[in-house]
Formats: structure tokens, sequence, C-alpha cells
């Protein structure tokens, strides 16, 4: 009797905890939905576009992310493109089908490989910064500063960083993988027994107008997820300034679940359909 | 002019803030603790919309109309000086100073504010150092660069948490002749935010509403 009562006292406390957990999560999903909407609201409204305070901070974000990043990608890709160019059309030529080129390529590293690492690189270089960035200004009460000139935060610190993050994903994604194919093949049809335009010819047999949908949507999905989740983590660091840390370190955490997961999410359903 | 800013009565938690007002030229000081001055400053500024419009608990009563809180017409007619929230640590002093211009779509207003500040800066003190960037700054350069972001604005009325707490006394001196020449210029009202009556800007209120936390308890008494 005594120990049916303590395994229900233990169900019970589980069920609590599980319990807990959900609706901790549940009310975390509808802030983060919440922020999001507001934020595009704001955004897709354009009325930014003539207020120089908000274009002034959106350039910036732009350069810090893009321009700035875009070295960064660049050696990455380089160094990616090199390798995956020689061990594809190492196995190509192994198994004598060089029409597995233009199909590996654009399978593994267009539509996986590119929005992935320049995600991560992304997250890497401008994700602390991000949350690091907005955790201070929450901590110094520049947000009740903005409010009180009348300016909204979701237009003035939020939009221009998710739209940064999008926009420079996107076209990083594209520099990534024109980088990757064209040196990445050029490099290895010096030093390897194939010839360069007949690897590019590979390259475009094996890639479709749907493929680069695919690029298109991923290479902007994710790095706005992550900045999403990165701009949720800026925004509730609250005042104390020991806790930055922890934010950046979650948001990022989080961020790369968040794409890794979404990535699996896409593999399901294309598999499916 | 006859602006005058208007409060509903307000429930903090427990604690209850009379509704009143602040009319142009008046000054008005309201003693209460930190937690309730922060919470009354964020009931006024945050952004509010038309479906909110039942709710809205403070407005700014103009000759031609109402104003209410959280709208761009209020911010424009209501400046603020929160002690050590004057800045934004990653734009110039310059930058910040005309912020509100720059986002607001006003090209006519930014126009003024960028001739008139040279004036403005010359006033304050801060020529020499416009085009720096903010970064770290003193609870002294905090309250001068608010203050100059009203006499760019001039509102109607002004809402000061606290600017005077924490400077060191020679600033305090300084800073006190500085703001009691730029109000003499605007003619603004004035609400004070404090949570002691000895908050030492040695201005002279016309009223002091004293809010006690959690008892519900509320003094009023005329002049200081």
């Amino acid at each position: 009797m005594e120990s049916q009562r303590n395994m229900m006292m233990q169900l019970h406390k589980r069920a609590d905890r599980v319990g807990t957990i959900s609706l901790h999560m549940f009310s975390e999903l509808r802030r983060i939905f919440q922020m999001t909407l507001s934020i595009l609201v704001v955004g897709l409204r354009m009325s930014w576009l003539s207020k120089p305070a908000v274009t002034n901070v959106a350039f910036r974000q732009i350069y810090f992310t893009g321009v700035q990043g875009l070295p960064w990608v660049i050696l990455v890709a380089l160094g990616v493109g090199v390798l995956a160019v020689y061990n594809i059309v190492d196995f190509a030529k192994s198994i004598q089908d060089m029409s597995l080129i233009g199909r590996l390529i654009s399978n593994l590293l267009v539509q996986e490989v590119a929005p992935l690492i320049v995600t991560i690189l992304l997250l890497s270089r401008s994700g602390v910064a991000v949350v690091t960035e907005l955790g201070t200004m929450h901590v110094r009460g520049e947000d009740l500063a903005l409010r009180s000139m009348g300016i909204s935060v979701q237009e003035y610190l939020l939009w221009p960083r998710l739209m940064a993050f999008t926009l420079c994903g996107l076209i990083l994604t594209f520099v990534f993988v024109f980088v990757s194919i064209w040196l990445g093949g050029l490099l290895v049809s010096l030093s390897y027994e194939i010839n360069f335009i007949d690897f590019l010819i590979e390259v475009r047999k094996g890639t479709s107008f749907n493929e680069l949908l695919i690029l298109i949507f991923k290479g902007s999905l994710y790095p706005m997820l992550s900045a999403i989740m990165l701009l949720n983590r800026g925004c509730h660091v609250g005042r104390e300034p020991n806790l930055i840390p922890v934010h950046a370190t979650q948001g990022v955490l989080g961020a790369l679940m968040l794409i890794l997961m979404s990535d699996a999410f896409i593999a399901i359903i294309q598999a499916l359909a | 002019m006859s602006d005058v800013l208007h409060w509903d009565e307000l429930h903090l938690g427990h604690t209850l803030i009379p509704a009143s007002h602040v009319a142009h030229g008046e000054f008005v000081r309201l003693v209460m603790n930190y937690p309730c001055q922060y919470a009354f400053m964020q009931h006024m500024f945050s952004p509010c919309d038309e479906s909110c419009a039942d709710n809205w608990k403070m407005w700014l009563q103009t000759d031609s109309g109402l104003q209410m809180s959280g709208s761009r017409e209020f911010s424009m007619s209501v400046g603020s000086m929160i002690r050590h929230r004057g800045l934004i640590a990653n734009l110039s002093l310059r930058e910040n100073l005309l912020l509100p211009f720059l986002y607001h779509e006003n090209h006519t207003r930014l126009e003024q504010a960028a001739d008139e500040l040279v004036d403005v800066a010359n006033l304050i003190g801060l020529t020499a150092a416009l085009d720096e960037k903010a970064g770290e700054r003193t609870t002294f350069t905090h309250a001068l660069i608010s203050l100059g972001r009203c006499l760019l604005i001039k509102p109607a009325i002004i809402v000061a948490q606290e600017v005077h707490i924490g400077m060191p006394p020679e600033h305090l001196e300084q800073f006190k002749d500085i703001s009691m020449s730029a109000l003499q210029r605007l003619g603004s009202g004035l609400l004070y935010l404090t949570a002691s009556p000895e908050e030492g800007s040695g201005l002279d209120y016309a009223r002091t509403l004293t809010v006690k936390a959690e008892h519900k308890d509320i003094q009023s008494r005329k002049g200081e």
C-alpha cells in the first residue's frame, strides 16, 4: 500500500514536471511567434525605408553581417569546394559514372552543405554579437530611452538585424555555392584528370530549377530562423549584465539546433513528396 | 499654449497612483519608489495603437485635440529625461541628439533641429564632443543629452526621472544652472518623478504628490 502510494507520488511529480516543461515551451513558442509577427509587420510595411535612423542601422547590420563576413565565407567555400569536388570527382571516376558529379554536387554541396555552413558561419561570427549587443542595450535601459522618444524597438532594433541576417545569409549562400563550385573545380582540374569545362557541363546537367528554388528557400530560411532565435534571447536578458553570456550561448546553440531540426524536417518532407 | 498632460488613476501592483495632470509651464513632483516610477514610465512610453484605445490612461490635451501616450505625436510633444538613460551607446552624441527627428518622418523638423543643434550643443557644453561615439558616459552627460534633446524637440511637457541623482557636486551645480536656463527658455511643464522629496533639483514645484507603495495612502500638498 505504502509502495503504491510512493509510486503514485512519483508519477504525479513526473507528470507535474512534464506539464511545467510543456507549458514553458508553449509560452516560449508563443512569445517567439508574437515577436516575429510584430517584427515582420513593421518591417514589411516598408515605412522604415524613409526613416534615416532605421536605414542607418540596417546598413550597419548589412555591412557587419554581409560585407565583413564575405572573406570568411569565400575562404571556407574554397576549402570545402576543393575537398568536395576532389572527392566527388574521385568517386565518380572510380565507379566510371561521370554523370554522378553533377547530381552529387547539386544534392550535397548546393542543397545541403552551402546553406548549413553559411548559417553556421553567420552564427559564429555575428550571432554572439547580436545577442550581446541587444542584451547590453537592455541592461543599459536603452529600450526605455528609445520608447520615450516614440521609437519602435521592433522597427529600430530588431527588424534591421532580422533583415540583414536573412538577406546576407541568402547572398552569402549563393557566393558560397559559386566559389566552391568554380574555384574548387578550377583547382581540382589543375591537378586532376578532369577538364574544367567538362566538369562545369556535368554540374549544369545535374542541377535543375527545383534545386535552385530549394537553395533559395534554405538559404533564406536558416539565417532567418537563427536571427529569430538570437533576437528572442537578446530581448530577454533583462537587467542582469552577468546573464548576457548565458543568453548568447543559449541563443547560438538554440539557433544551431533549430536549423538542424529544420533541415531534418525538410529532408523528411522531400522524401515523402 | 494650453497643453496639459493628464493621467488617469493607475494601479501599479498594490500601489494606486491618483489621477492628476501637469499644465504647460507648471512644475509637478510625483514622489514614489523606483519600481513605481519605472512602471509609470513604461505606461507612458509603451507604444499604443487604436486597438487598445479603451485602455489609454495618459494623454496630452492640446489645442488641436488629444494625443494618446505612445503615439508619435505624443512622443514629439512630451520630452523625457530619464536618469542614466539619455544615450544610445553605439551612436555619436550628434546622432543621439537628432535621433527622434531621424526616426520620425518630418524633414522640416529635422532640418530645423539640425540648424539649432550647434546652438543647443553650445548651451549644454558639448560642442567639441558632438562627433564622438557615446559609449559609456557619466550620469551628467546622459542628463545633458536628454536636456539637449528636449531643447530641440521643444516639448509641451517634460517628464524627468531623478536626473539630478548620482552626480558629483560640481556637475550637479552646473547641471542645475543649465537646466534652469533651458526650462526658462522652453517654458514647458515638468513632471519630476523621484523617490525622495530631497531630490536636489532646486526647482520650485507647484504641487507635490506623494504615493506610498502598498498602502494606497496618498498625500498631496501645495507648493514646496
